[in-house]
């Protein structure tokens, strides 16, 4: 059983990312050959040795670990426990994976984590947002009941965020502005959260940038999507209309003339003859000619309404614009840690 | 007379008023040739000669006038009828209405020369006109008038006249250039007195007229 905990723990230490990093410390190294070699006995004698030396913070976390690994196979959960806070201390973000580690280690683990009080999983999301439009997504993980206070610091301001008793999953909100409701100014800020229950307090931060830019303007219509201006003339089917037209004009002049004039006698014709054969051959051929484009009064109609539509939306745009002149694209981007905790 | 006055300084002082808009301008020569009867079928005469006219147009409103030199010879040469020269001029307001039709206002004025070889008229005219596309660049008008008031040289009254007109248009689409022709027949009713017997002595002229015109 010893040894099935061990090689589960040694899987995990063997894949965290304090594997990866160079040991400096020869009593670390000598801690860690020996956890490989299954050999708790040693373990805890190199660990403690190792930690009485000068260690940098991560092979500290490194030297716990193996600690808490080592009692909990060893069935000291005591000690398990006490290492893992310490673990925890050194390196809130410290986790484990309980798919790869037996639960009675995740559950010291655990019970390491609710003696605690710090603040984990601080994370700030990128965000760009028109200001006083949006904010930006802050997050963390209280282990415990605490007062936390959440700010935003530069060398030149400290903007409050948040400040609330609470304990575990805490998501924020943070606008980005002053207390004026202008934009914070563009710069590095680091969010700071302090956390404090009694005489314990705790901190954690995360860098971010912010900067300023211009909100982007719309441009104007020409017409609106998905309507297109209609032609204002269509030409009609061809017809027999033109002749028919002829046919009346001539007979209209033909009776007006015979029906007032014919007690003089007969005239000679000539004069209604020619004006009349010329208007019926002219009414023949545009029978055959394409007729002649006629306003289409729907289209002229629609491409008017189209025409106030667009105008219309282009004093909005014109609006909009004006105002979006005067707004501020707030750009937020994390950056990253230096490596640093607490 | 009154109405003749009225009418000239409307076809007259209207289209000046309009100068300073933007207005269209037509304006075209034409040959003339006619058909002149009087009193009886004897008394009838035919001749040629040339015509001018012009026209502007803005908007509902249009006007124009022309002016027409004929000279007629009788028809029957063995007839003795002395041969005479015409001019007339004919004077249109037109305010469009609906659907291609304009109601129009003006006057004619027919001078004889010599004086008394037939009748000299004038008549103020109302009517109307019908206007209609035949095709690409070309058009029809028929155009019926009341011709009122008619004085005579010769005396005497037409309680009735008519005018009956018929004209064509073909051109550029654009309207720069065209080949007009038209028809128009004037029909005066007119009677005198002489003695207490009222005597009918019609006269109608049919005039024809085929030229070009150009518009700005």
């Amino acid at each position: 059983m010893r040894r099935t905990l061990a090689l589960m723990a040694g899987l995990v230490l063997g894949g965290g990312p304090l594997a990866a990093q160079a040991i400096q410390n020869a009593a670390l190294r000598r801690a860690i050959q020996a956890y490989d070699n299954v050999d708790f006995a040693q373990v805890i004698p190199l660990a403690r040795a190792a930690l009485r030396e000068r260690l940098a913070t991560a092979e500290r976390a490194r030297a716990y670990e193996l600690l808490a690994f080592s009692f909990a196979a060893t069935n000291q959960p005591d000690s398990a426990i006490t290492s893992f806070r310490e673990v925890l201390q050194l390196d809130p973000d410290r986790d484990i994976d309980p798919r790869r580690v037996s639960p009675r280690i995740a559950g010291y683990f655990n019970a390491a984590l609710g003696q605690v009080m710090v603040v984990r999983q601080l994370d700030v999301d990128s965000a760009a947002f028109v200001a006083g439009q949006g904010a930006v997504p802050i997050k963390y993980h209280i282990t415990s009941s605490a007062r936390v206070r959440v700010r935003a610091v530069s060398p030149q301001t400290s903007i409050l965020i948040d400040s609330s008793v609470t304990v575990g999953q805490v998501n924020l909100r943070w606008p980005a502005r002053l207390p004026n409701g202008d934009p914070v100014p563009a710069g590095t800020y680091t969010i700071v959260v302090d956390a404090a229950a009694g005489q314990n307090s705790y901190s954690a931060s995360q860098a971010v940038r912010i900067t300023h830019g211009a909100v982007d303007s719309l441009p104007h219509l020409t017409q609106l999507p998905g309507y297109q201006f209609l032609p204002e003339t269509e030409v009609p089917p061809k017809s027999w209309r033109p002749m028919g037209i002829a046919l009346m004009g001539v007979g209209a002049a033909l009776a007006g003339s015979l029906a007032v004039g014919s007690d003089l006698g007969k005239s000679s014709g000539r004069e209604i003859g020619t004006i009349s054969a010329a208007t019926l051959i002219t009414g023949f051929i545009m029978t055959l000619k394409k007729p002649a484009p006629q306003p289409s009064r729907g289209n002229v109609m629609f491409n008017q309404l189209l025409r106030e539509q667009v105008g219309r939306r282009n004093q909005e745009i014109a609006r909009d614009n004006a105002q979006k002149r005067q707004q501020v694209q707030v750009t937020v981007v994390p950056l990253p840690k230096p490596g640093g905790v607490r | 007379m009154n109405a003749r006055v009225l009418t000239v300084v409307l076809v007259c002082v209207a289209p000046a008023g309009l100068a300073a808009q933007k207005l269209q301008f037509n304006a075209g020569a034409n040959f003339v040739f006619g058909d002149y009867k009087e009193t009886a079928e004897a008394l009838h005469y035919q001749g040629g000669g040339v015509g001018f006219w012009g026209g502007l147009s803005k908007g509902k409103l249009s006007a124009d006038a022309s002016f027409a030199g004929l000279s007629y010879k009788p028809v029957d040469a063995g007839s003795g009828f002395e041969e005479f020269k015409t001019t007339q001029i004919d004077a249109r307001l037109r305010y469009y209405i609906a659907s291609g039709i304009s109601g129009e206002v003006g006057f004619t004025r027919r001078k004889m020369d010599p004086e008394f070889a037939a009748q000299s008229a004038a008549a103020g005219r109302v009517g109307l006109r019908a206007s209609y596309l035949l095709g690409p660049g070309a058009s029809l008008a028929v155009r019926g008038n009341y011709l009122a008031g008619g004085k005579f040289s010769g005396g005497g009254e037409a309680a009735f006249g008519l005018e009956v007109g018929l004209g064509l248009s073909v051109g550029a689409t654009n309207g720069r250039w065209r080949i007009t022709a038209d028809y128009e027949f004037q029909r005066f009713n007119r009677t005198t007195q002489a003695g207490g017997v009222e005597s009918k002595v019609p006269l109608q002229q049919a005039l024809a007229r085929v030229g070009a015109a150009l518009g700005f």
